[in-house]
C-alpha cells in the first residue's frame, strides 16, 4: 500500500465507476475493476481518440500508482478553473447542452452512449465546453431509452427554455436544484407559447406530466426495442433542434450600454487601460481575476498577455456579451462568469463541498477591481473595512480604483437616497486597505478624479 | 390521474404497443416517467429523424458531399 494518503474531490461520490482524488498535489482518476469493459471500450471503439480530437472531452495520461484495488489509473488535464451551470450565461448554458449532445450522437455511432447528462460534467477550457468526466460512457444496448435523458432536460433544456422565454434570471435555479430544474416547476413557468413549439411540448410539458403520472411506479415498463437506434439518435436530434432554436438577446440590463454611458473620455479611458496594463505587467501574476469585469475589456489586457482570466460580472447581459465576443473571435484565455459579489456563490451539495464556493476557488494571483468599490461601498452599504477583507481573501495582488465621491457616478447613486457614508474617502480608504495590503503604487486617472492603486497583500 | 390517462392516450395514438418490464441498469435514477416519455416519442423521433436523413440525401445528390458528412460537418 501506499505511504501517501490520497484526498477524495468532494461531489465526486456518485459513480461506483470510480472516482477523483488529489495525491501529492496531483489530481488523478480512478477507473474500478466493475467499470473496467466500459473504459476498455471507450478507447477501442476509437470514441475516446475522437472526442479528445474534437476537443470535446477532457484529455488523459494512463498512470501507474502503488495503490491497490483499482483498475486504471488516469491523470486527466487540468482545468484551469471550475465553473457552475448557475455561473454562465445563456450561450454558455446553450454551448454546454449542445457539446453534450453532440457527444451523445457520436458515442451511439460507436456504439456507447452517456449515462449521465449532468450540466456539471461540462467545464469550459480554452473557450470551449469540455465534457469532463471520462467514465460516463457505457456499451449502448440498442433498444434501452437514454438513462441520461431526464437529467439533460432538467440540466440544460429547462433552464434554456425558461432563460429564453421567460427571464433570464431564471437561470439561478439550477443553483438551488443541483439535479436540474424540476420540469414540473420549469412547466408551470413557461408562458404558454412554449406549449406551441413542438420540442418543448415534447421534451418538457409532456416529459414533466410523464414523470407526474409514474412517479412511485416501481416498474418501468422498458425493455430492449422500446427505443431503436434511429429513434435515440432522432431524439438527440431533436433536442439538439429544440436547444439551438432558444436565444436570448441581451438588451436592457443596468450595464449593457455602460462604456457609452462612462464616466470616462476615450483619452481617459486609453490611459487608464495603460495603466492598468503595466500594473498586469508589473505583477505578471499566473492567473487573473476582473471583479466586475463587465465585458471584459480590461480582463483583455490580462488575456492578451496569454493569462489565464476569469471576467466576474453580476449582469447577464455583459456575461453574454464577453462570451459571445470571446467565442467569435476564439478568445481562448477568458472565462466570463455571473457572479453577485455581494451574494458569492456558496458552496452547495451533499455536506456543503460538493460545489465549491467563490471564495474556495481563490486566492488567486491578482484581482482587477476597476469601477467596482463604490458599488460595494455605496450600492451593498459594505464599509471600507469588509471591502478590505473581502479582498485580502480574495487575492494576493490588487489593482484597484478608488472612485470618490465627487465622481459624477457616485453623485448619481447619492442623488436618490442619504450620504450616511462619511467615511467613505480617499484617505480612509487607504488606511484601511494599508492594514491588509502594501501599497505599491497610486496612480491618478489623467483625466477622472478617479485614482488607480497596485497592492500586495501582507503576509498574515 | 387525469395526467396518466392524457399521457397513456398519447401512447396509444402513436402506436406504442408493447411494454415490458424493467431491464435498465442506471447508477443515476433514468426516471419511469422520462423512460417512458422515450418511448412515447420514439416512434414521431425516428421518423422525423429518417425523413431528415433522407432529405439530406436527396439534397446531397446535386451537391458534393454524402448526408452523413454534411450532418457531421454542421457541428464543428
Amino acid at each position: 500500500m501506499s505511504k501517501t494518503t490520497e484526498h477524495p474531490v468532494s461531489g465526486s461520490f456518485r459513480d461506483p465507476s470510480g472516482h477523483l482524488f488529489f495525491r501529492e498535489g496531483l489530481l488523478y482518476r480512478q477507473v474500478n475493476p466493475s467499470y473496467s469493459s466500459n473504459y476498455d471500450l471507450l478507447v477501442s471503439s476509437g470514441l475516446y481518440d475522437q472526442l479528445v480530437g474534437k476537443q470535446l472531452l477532457v484529455a488523459h495520461d494512463e498512470v501507474d500508482l502503488p495503490i491497490e484495488g483499482a483498475y486504471k489509473f488516469l491523470r486527466p488535464e487540468l482545468i484551469p478553473l471550475i465553473s457552475y451551470p448557475y455561473e454562465w450565461s445563456f450561450s454558455q448554458l446553450k454551448d454546454a447542452a449542445l457539446a453534450t449532445l453532440r457527444i451523445q450522437e457520436l458515442a451511439i455511432h460507436k456504439g456507447m452512449a452517456l449515462k449521465d447528462a449532468s450540466a456539471f460534467n461540462i467545464q469550459f477550457n480554452e473557450g470551449r465546453p469540455v465534457f469532463i468526466d471520462t467514465l460516463s460512457f457505457e456499451a449502448y444496448r440498442e433498444g434501452e431509452p437514454w438513462v441520461g435523458y431526464r437529467q439533460f432536460c432538467q440540466h440544460f433544456l429547462a433552464p434554456l427554455a425558461l432563460m429564453s422565454l421567460s427571464d433570464i434570471r431564471l437561470g439561478s435555479l439550477s443553483a438551488k436544484y443541483i439535479d436540474g430544474v424540476p420540469l414540473d416547476l420549469a412547466s408551470q413557468l413557461l408562458p404558454g407559447k412554449s406549449w406551441l413549439k413542438f420540442g418543448l411540448l415534447t421534451h418538457l410539458h409532456l416529459h414533466a406530466r410523464s414523470q407526474k403520472a409514474y412517479e412511485g411506479e416501481t416498474k418501468a415498463p422498458v425493455s430492449k426495442g422500446s427505443v431503436s437506434k434511429t429513434a435515440m439518435l432522432g431524439i438527440v436530434d431533436s433536442l439538439k433542434s429544440i436547444v439551438k432554436g432558444l436565444s436570448w438577446k441581451p438588451a436592457g440590463t443596468t450595464w449593457g450600454d455602460y462604456y457609452s454611458a462612462t464616466n470616462y473620455s476615450d483619452a481617459a479611458f486609453d490611459k487608464k487601460k495603460e495603466l492598468v496594463d503595466s500594473f498586469i505587467g508589473e505583477v505578471s501574476p499566473e492567473a487573473v481575476w476582473d471583479l466586475g469585469a463587465n465585458t471584459g475589456v480590461f480582463s483583455r489586457l490580462a488575456g492578451d498577455r496569454g493569462i489565464p482570466t476569469v471576467a466576474f460580472d453580476i449582469d447577464p447581459a455583459a456575461v453574454e456579451l464577453n462570451y459571445l465576443h470571446c467565442r467569435k473571435n476564439k478568445y481562448t484565455k477568458m472565462l466570463p462568469l455571473l457572479m453577485d459579489l455581494s451574494n458569492p456563490s456558496p458552496a452547495l451539495g451533499w455536506l456543503g463541498e460538493e460545489r465549491h464556493s467563490f471564495f474556495q476557488r481563490g486566492p488567486v494571483d491578482l484581482v482587477l477591481a476597476l469601477a467596482l468599490i463604490h458599488h460595494l461601498a455605496i450600492g451593498n452599504n459594505v464599509p471600507l473595512p469588509g471591502i478590505a477583507e473581502f479582498f485580502s481573501r480574495v487575492c494576493r495582488n490588487l489593482v484597484v480604483e478608488f472612485v470618490p465621491k465627487s465622481d459624477s457616478q457616485v453623485r448619481r447613486m447619492l442623488a436618490v437616497r442619504e450620504d450616511v457614508f462619511p467615511d467613505y474617502r480617499q484617505e480612509q480608504f487607504e488606511a484601511v486597505f494599508e492594514s491588509y495590503f502594501h501599497l505599491v503604487k497610486s496612480v491618478p486617472v489623467a483625466g477622472s478624479e478617479r485614482t488607480l492603486y497596485l497592492m500586495t497583500r501582507k503576509a498574515h | 390521474m387525469v395526467s396518466r390517462l392524457f399521457v397513456l392516450l398519447f401512447v396509444s395514438l402513436l402506436g406504442a404497443v408493447v411494454l415490458f418490464p424493467p431491464s435498465a441498469y442506471a447508477y443515476v435514477d433514468p426516471g419511469t416517467g422520462s423512460f417512458m416519455l422515450q418511448i412515447i416519442v420514439a416512434g414521431i423521433a425516428a421518423a422525423s429523424f429518417s425523413l431528415k436523413l433522407f432529405w439530406g440525401r436527396i439534397k446531397s445528390f446535386f451537391s458534393k458531399g454524402s448526408a452523413a458528412e454534411k450532418i457531421d460537418e454542421q457541428d464543428d
